[in-house]
């Protein structure tokens, strides 16, 4: 069980640094109507074809 | 042997993304310095060098960054610059250099992080990754120790990872009170359900993992945590029944010792471990007097050679832990050293509450606001957790103060309020 969360920990921080790689120069992942940030990839791809549509941009 | 392969896959998929942004690095070096995954793991010798390559990653990453910012000239990191420059001066002064060179190098490592925290978190993103980072980090001895606790109804003294600032028992406790307010934060801030849940998960079992400890350091970190969260959160009455429910929750399940151990804590001057910490302390006072301007080297102050003339009389020399941070670097690196590293706390404590009236109500701002607060209420957590303890090089607490310095300029640069004699003054 002390394993399995171990590795669940490892793999959530590889995530977490994937998640930052993606996300580093969009504004994907932060919903600045909300105030929030999105962590799951698929939000992330929705939000940024949302800001491609209306040609929104900017970095972060 | 498959968690030693495991954790070498992790960590090398780690490494390649350290290749893609020098901030990757950054992370790497922090989540391998803070976790210490290989504590868990046998027999590598490769694991026993990823925290030294993270780190060489990092100094590069440092000098070749294309999106690193030089630090802004301000009150914090004037105080921080001075801080290192008369944490090298104490070590190169020192009584003893071959005895103080181990606190010196764990001191140079963290205040190096937190140079490259400085540098580099310089964006929401960088911030809130790094955050996730900690919490994860320490979480996850959150988590596994709030379970243990819960599994054996908290039978057991649950401790931290072997060899890290952790290790301890009351380590562990306030390492995890401290935590848990950025887990609470993330709780609030993201925006995926099963994120939330995940976040909120760790900050539960956090504070049931530091009752677990059975520290009474913990215990009064536990309560600032609780007062800190209420007085810093928009929806107090759901905090306060949050905080009801776990902590109520999880005294329910704890043996009569534990309540027993608790109970000293209003009986302190009774206490031989308590009066043996003040004892300490005073032996620290004396010790920082003889050598006021550098100290007379990290820890020395420990060892009966150099201290016994200043133990009370009667009493057999012997080694002497100083327990208390503040006291660690007034007796090991002198008054001046102490007040640069008050003066960042204090520093980092108000930024945190003004970036909060900077950012109240104001759309897209809310991570900022809600991040400002969980870091002041962190940043209260350790200042009096440590101060029976000794963590003054807690990596977890250096970034919390960085990040608020960063967030601060952050929150001003976007804010338009540009600096023009002093940024002090724009707020006033």
């Amino acid at each position: 069980m002390k394993a399995l969360i171990w590795l669940f920990f490892l793999v959530a921080i590889l995530m977490v640094m994937r998640w930052y790689l993606n996300n580093r120069n969009a504004t994907g992942a932060f919903d600045s109507t909300t105030g929030r940030f999105a962590m799951r990839d698929e939000l992330n791809t929705q939000i940024n074809q949302v800001i491609t549509k209306t040609g929104r941009s900017d970095s972060n | 042997m498959i968690r030693t392969l495991a954790l070498l896959v992790i960590t090398a998929v780690a490494f390649t993304y350290c290749f893609q942004a020098g901030f990757v690095s950054l992370l790497t070096w922090v989540w391998l310095s803070i976790m210490m995954p290989q504590s868990e793991a046998w027999g590598s010798f490769l694991l026993s060098y990823s925290n030294m390559a993270a780190g060489i990653l990092t100094v590069i990453a440092v000098f070749t960054a294309k999106d690193r910012k030089l630090p802004p000239f301000n009150n914090f990191t004037v105080l921080l610059f001075l801080f290192t420059a008369l944490i090298i001066l104490s070590q190169v002064f020192s009584l003893n250099r071959a005895l103080s060179s181990r606190q010196f190098s764990i001191g140079t490592e963290t205040l190096f992080i937190t140079f490259a925290v400085l540098l580099l978190a310089n964006s929401k993103v960088k911030i809130h990754t790094m955050v996730w980072i900690i919490v994860l980090s320490v979480g996850y001895y959150g988590v596994t120790r709030g379970l243990i606790t819960i599994a054996t109804g908290g039978g057991g003294i649950v401790t931290g990872p072997s060899k890290s600032v952790l290790s301890d028992n009351n380590q562990l406790a306030v390492g995890l009170a401290s935590t848990a307010p950025l887990a609470f934060y993330l709780y609030r801030i993201s925006a995926d359900k099963w994120t939330r849940m995940f976040a909120l998960g760790i900050f539960v079992l956090s504070i049931i993992g530091a009752i677990g400890t059975h520290s009474r350091g913990g215990l009064i970190s536990l309560g600032v945590l609780a007062l800190g969260l209420i007085a810093r959160s928009r929806k107090r009455v759901l905090n306060m029944i949050i905080l009801v429910i776990v902590v109520g929750g999880t005294l329910l399940i704890m043996p009569a010792k534990w309540f027993d151990r608790m109970n000293t804590i209003s009986t302190a001057e009774e206490d031989g471990s308590f009066m043996g910490r003040v004892a300490a302390w005073e032996v620290a006072y004396k010790l920082a007097l003889e050598h006021p301007f550098l100290g007379i080297g990290a820890r020395l102050q420990y060892k009966a050679q150099y201290n016994h003339h200043v133990q009370p009389d009667g009493v057999i020399a012997r080694e002497i832990a100083t327990h208390n941070s503040y006291f660690e670097i007034m007796a090991g690196n002198g008054f001046v050293a102490l007040g640069a590293f008050l003066g960042m706390m204090a520093t980092t404590f108000i930024w945190a509450g003004k970036t909060m009236k900077l950012t109240q109500n104001k759309p897209g701002f809310t991570w900022a606001n809600e991040l400002a607060s969980m870091l002041q209420v962190s940043l209260l957590v350790f200042g009096v957790g440590t101060f029976a303890l000794s963590m003054e090089y807690w990596t977890g607490f250096w970034i919390n103060m960085v990040l608020i310095v960063n967030l601060r300029e952050i929150v001003l640069r976007e804010l338009k309020i540009v600096p023009v004699a002093s940024r002090q003054e724009t707020y006033a």
